[in-house]
């Protein structure tokens, strides 16, 4: 992510909008979480 | 942790006997050679070499791919006041007559694929002790069956060791003799100057019937009491995992050609860290010109020296060092010569001033005895106690030696010399070419590469397909030209000689003119051209490092239209563990290489 | 799922903290040990069952890995074990070992490689942490042996590593659980059945889509996860996935789905078949199947990767067939053509993968459905 933003926008801009992305993924993460259900046929996850 | 300093192969020989027996001397592909089994390999081969009855001073032709077994014949040979005459594992039938007819050796001991080229005439009154190749066993075998005996307890410094040939193995082949005296003197320079000791962990990974390969790898690492590491063969595409290997192996030292410099500086970053640790201490570059440009990002990118050193066959292996000491050191220069004396001279012989371009002589102890049987070709070159190298230099204010040009005839391609005489004759034996003339043109990967002009009878031209399968089945791969370009008559000077830089000339106007393709008569662009068409690629966009992941159109249906298009050009059926096995071109390179083998020995 | 148990997260975060302060000659150890003993704590039958195995592995490279009847010997040894259990699978009642579709087949790349002499020098600790390796025993992806081995003698510790795993980590548990299991089966699926009754095809046809790209966004979330927790351990381990829906034909598709299987199907199992037959398209064919197979020993798996090979090989056909002529499409016809490809190839995928995540009547139910429009 950071990577792919800082060409387009600079170091400044880029440090703070991936932290920023990884903070809302992680919030997702934590306040959303759902396990999907099986039938999943892979094996044995 | 000094060396002491070895005399002699008695000194050698009981240097390795007192040596912790379970140390490493050679780290081959499959195996490793301890100083234990190789002190007693070396007793049990006295007993072979007495078995034989081989007087002191005889000959002994020695040729094999199994590097760790040579390398114990080799030492057991000059510990018994034998000469080995050591013999390209590749040469092709015509090469090994010539050669052994040349050598008039007492013994042969050879790979059993190489017994099986030469003519039983020539096998007559020879003891033939026949070795087996990537087979070790077989050594481990013969060895068995002889028990040891004392070698001499003396042997003359001044008889000959070994014997390198040089240019001329189809036509008057030149052997330098190389004494006792001589190649202990280089190994005692050697040890000082690249400060070796027994920790030292040498990757050599050049071939042992060259002397990179042999004195500056097998007996320099003897000498240390050092290890020297082999675990590969150098593959064009597989430069990865020699670096790789250095790192895992721990190497203190990497001896390598500019060719394989540049190899390695096309890696990626991943690799750039495989030299800068604390065990190893620097690369060595030797056997051809190396570019100040490339030294320098070289030694920026790999973060280690690079030691530029200078020699020829003829003076045992190097005579002038650039590094690692700082008093040596000037990029760009082949160094100092070290325990020995090197002039720049003009045709006279009288010494130039700095800055004059002349030819470079050399005077020490490491000095060959001359060319076997061939007192008017030494004549040529040792003269007044000066050997002249034939390399044109000029040496600096500061007493830098710095190469210029060439007098010789030779051509180096990737660090190996070709004599042009050599390919010419091989050449002139196809039938439709009337004439043929040689040059090496600049490359920046390999240094220089081989061309040849070709006279033919017009109406008979033969194509360049036929001339290099022709050429194939009687010389080794390294001579085969890469391009090829045909005239009614070669440029020839009012004596009748071809005047090679007319030819030059003409050749490079061809050359700008249209884009000249390698030919496709070598394997190597024969199967660039299969691949290209089955991977729906240009030519030029391929290599032998090529794979599935590095082509687009190499999908799986590619792969299979690959092999069935290689084995309808080549003629031949793969096996299944053959079609495993071809993962990248390099690799469909080697399978081919072994098919030529079994069909070089088939044609004898 | 295992991969979200907090136990599992544990035992990788301890293996990652520990395997980096171990000194370098004992991080392989370090590393086969955290993996065995997960494996020996959550399941002890699957532990033992996977050390045999690596036995077995070993000893072959090691001493009869050099002749043919031996490879083949082993190979079919350890490939007939993994199809036993898979039987027994599916007849019902018996469980798999933990991870063993991706571990055999490690196992069978290892003695292939082996047998080609193609692999660098190694030792035992090597080899054991190679196939007992946590990342990614419990689901792939079915890393390769050189690579491994090249990582472990070179890594080091950095800021990149650490940035690079976690950001993959992360993204692997969003998938997982907030757009497949939030989003789409919580949020979106309940919406798509209630769309049931008024609009059966639409609610249908969207729901199949649900269903496949969910099940794509889960295995490539845990695909994400390993991969992020190797990089952690400071492994690059080979990708699974590459934008497989974006795929204009059939055989692109199955080089950007669940890579590192396909491309082992297609290294070991393609060339060998094709080496025996010398039949291109049989062996496109075999492949597929076995690749069902490795899902599950079951008939609609083998119809599923027969239907599958079949495309490939018509597609490969087709493409060989082209090959020979002009390039000579306009710009707008091409765009045409890839997305008519593009079109197909989505579709075809879809639609198969109701026929494996389905029994039988449900799935000729959907497909009824969708062609006639109607319940």
């Amino acid at each position: 992510m950071y990577g792919w933003l800082l060409p387009r926008v600079g170091r400044r801009a880029a440090l703070l909008l991936t932290a920023l992305w990884y903070a809302v993924l992680v919030a997702l993460v934590v306040l959303l979480a759902a396990e999907p259900k099986a039938g999943f046929r892979y094996d044995d996850l | 942790m000094t060396v002491e300093p070895i005399s002699g192969a008695v000194a050698l020989i009981d240097a390795m006997a007192r040596t912790d027996p379970k140390r490493v001397f050679i780290h081959g592909e499959n195996d490793r050679l301890t100083y234990g089994a190789a002190v007693e390999r070396i007793a049990r081969l006295t007993g072979l070499f007495k078995r034989l009855q081989l007087a002191p001073g005889a000959r002994v032709v020695l040729a094999s791919r199994d590097d760790l077994a040579l390398a114990a014949v080799f030492l057991a040979l000059i510990r018994n006041g034998l000469t080995a005459v050591v013999l390209n594992p590749e040469s092709r039938a015509t090469e090994l007559a010539t050669l052994v007819d040349a050598a008039d050796p007492s013994a042969l001991v050879m790979d059993q694929r190489l017994i099986e080229r030469m003519l039983p005439e020539q096998l007559n009154d020879l003891a033939v002790v026949a070795l087996g190749d990537a087979n070790a066993q077989i050594f481990q075998n013969l060895l068995d069956d002889e028990s040891a005996a004392a070698p001499p307890s003396s042997v003359d410094p001044e008889a000959t060791a070994y014997i390198l040939f040089t240019s001329g193995t189809t036509s008057r082949p030149k052997g330098v003799e190389i004494s006792h005296r001589a190649l202990f003197a280089q190994m005692a320079t050697f040890i000082r100057q690249y400060r070796f000791d027994a920790r030292t962990r040498l990757m050599n990974l050049l071939p042992l019937h060259h002397t990179d390969g042999l004195t500056q790898g097998v007996v320099v690492t003897a000498c240390a009491g050092a290890t020297l590491l082999r675990p590969m063969r150098i593959r064009v595409y597989q430069v990865g995992e020699i670096v790789d290997a250095c790192h895992e192996l721990r190497a203190t030292h990497l001896i390598a050609v500019p060719s394989l410099l540049a190899l390695v500086m096309s890696l990626g970053e991943r690799y750039h860290d495989a030299m800068r640790t604390d065990w190893f201490c620097f690369v060595i570059s030797t056997a051809a010109y190396l570019d100040p440009g490339l030294w320098q990002r070289f030694e920026e990118t790999y973060g280690t020296q690079v030691v530029n050193v200078y020699g020829l066959t003829e003076t045992v292996c190097e005579t002038t060092y650039c590094g690692p000491d700082a008093a040596t050191r000037r990029v760009g220069t082949i160094g100092k010569p070290v325990d020995a004396e090197v002039q720049v001279v003009d045709e006279g012989g009288r010494r130039l001033p700095a800055g004059a371009e002349g030819e470079l002589v050399v005077r020490g102890p490491h000095v060959m005895t001359g060319y076997f049987r061939a007192p008017e070709e030494t004549a040529k070159v040792l003269r007044d106690g000066w050997f002249r190298t034939g390399d044109l230099a000029t040496e600096d204010a500061d007493g830098f030696f710095r190469i210029v040009g060439r007098k010789k005839d030779v051509i180096i391609t990737g660090g190996i010399n070709v004599y042009p005489e050599d390919v010419n004759a091989v050449l002139r034996t196809v039938p439709g070419i009337v004439d043929a003339a040689t040059i090496g043109l600049p490359d920046e990967r390999w240094g220089e590469v081989v061309v040849s002009g070709l006279a033919v009878r017009s109406g008979a031209q033969p194509t360049e397909q036929d001339i290099a399968a022709h050429f194939l089945q009687h010389a080794s791969p390294e001579k085969l030209p890469r391009e090829f370009y045909f005239f009614d008559d070669l440029p020839r000077g009012p004596a009748g000689k071809v005047v090679k830089a007319e030819l030059a000339r003409l050749i490079a106007e061809r050359r700008a003119a249209t884009h000249h393709e390698p030919h496709s008569g070598g394997v190597r662009e024969r199967v660039l051209q299969v691949a290209a068409q089955a991977f729906k690629c240009r030519v030029e966009e391929i290599s032998e490092q090529s794979t599935a992941r590095t082509v687009d159109g190499w999908t799986s249906l590619a792969h299979v239209e690959f092999l069935m298009a290689l084995e309808q050009e080549f003629g031949f059926t793969m096996q299944p563990e053959d079609i495993l096995r071809i993962d990248s071109i390099g690799d469909a390179l080697e399978l081919l290489g072994r098919q030529a083998d079994l069909a070089a020995d088939g044609a004898t | 799922m295992q991969v979200l148990e907090l136990s599992w997260l544990g035992w990788i975060v301890a293996s990652i903290i520990v395997c980096w302060a171990l000194p370098g000659r004992w991080r392989p150890w370090g590393i086969a040990a955290f993996a065995l003993g997960f494996l020996v704590v959550t399941d002890p039958p699957s532990a033992a069952i996977l050390a045999t195995m690596a036995a077995i592995t070993w000893w072959s490279g090691a001493r009869g890995g050099r002749q043919r009847p031996g490879v083949t010997a082993v190979v079919v040894l350890l490939l007939g074990t993994l199809a036993a259990f898979k039987v027994a699978m599916a007849s019902g009642g018996f469980a798999l070992p933990l991870g063993m579709s991706y571990y055999t087949f490690r196992c069978v790349h290892y003695v292939l490689e082996r047998f080609k002499k193609s692999l660098p020098p190694h030792t035992l600790s090597e080899f054991l942490a190679y196939l007992f390796f946590l990342p990614t025993i419990l689901a792939g992806p079915i890393h390769r042996f050189p690579e491994f081995h090249r990582d472990l003698k070179r890594t080091r510790l950095g800021a990149e590593i650490v940035s690079e795993g976690l950001e993959r980590v992360l993204y692997g548990y969003a998938k997982v659980l907030v757009v497949s299991g939030w989003l789409i089966q919580q949020q979106l699926q309940p919406w798509i059945a209630g769309l049931g009754q008024a609009h059966a095809w639409l609610s249908t046809y969207l729901y199949m889509l649900s269903a496949g790209y969910m099940g794509y966004l889960i295995f490539a979330g845990y695909s994400d996860i390993a991969i992020g927790v190797a990089r952690l351990t400071g492994f690059r381990v080979i990708e699974n996935f590459n934008n497989p829906f974006a795929s204009r034909n059939i055989v692109e598709f199955w080089r950007r789905w669940h890579i590192s299987l396909t491309s082992w199907v297609r290294d070991y199992l393609y060339a060998t078949v094709f080496s025996l037959t010398r039949k291109p398209y049989l062996a496109a064919l075999s492949a597929m199947l076995v690749i069902g197979l490795w899902h599950e020993v079951t008939a609609r798996y083998v119809i599923w990767g027969l239907a599958h090979g079949l495309a490939v090989a018509g597609c490969q056909w087709y493409q060989r067939r082209r090959a020979g002529g002009t390039a000579r499409s306009s710009r707008p016809r091409a765009m045409l053509g890839a997305f008519a490809g593009w079109f197909v190839t989505f579709h075809f995928v879809m639609l198969s993968c109701v026929f494996v995540m389905h029994d039988f009547d449900r799935a000729m139910e959907i497909y009824r459905t969708l062609l006639t429009g109607g319940p």
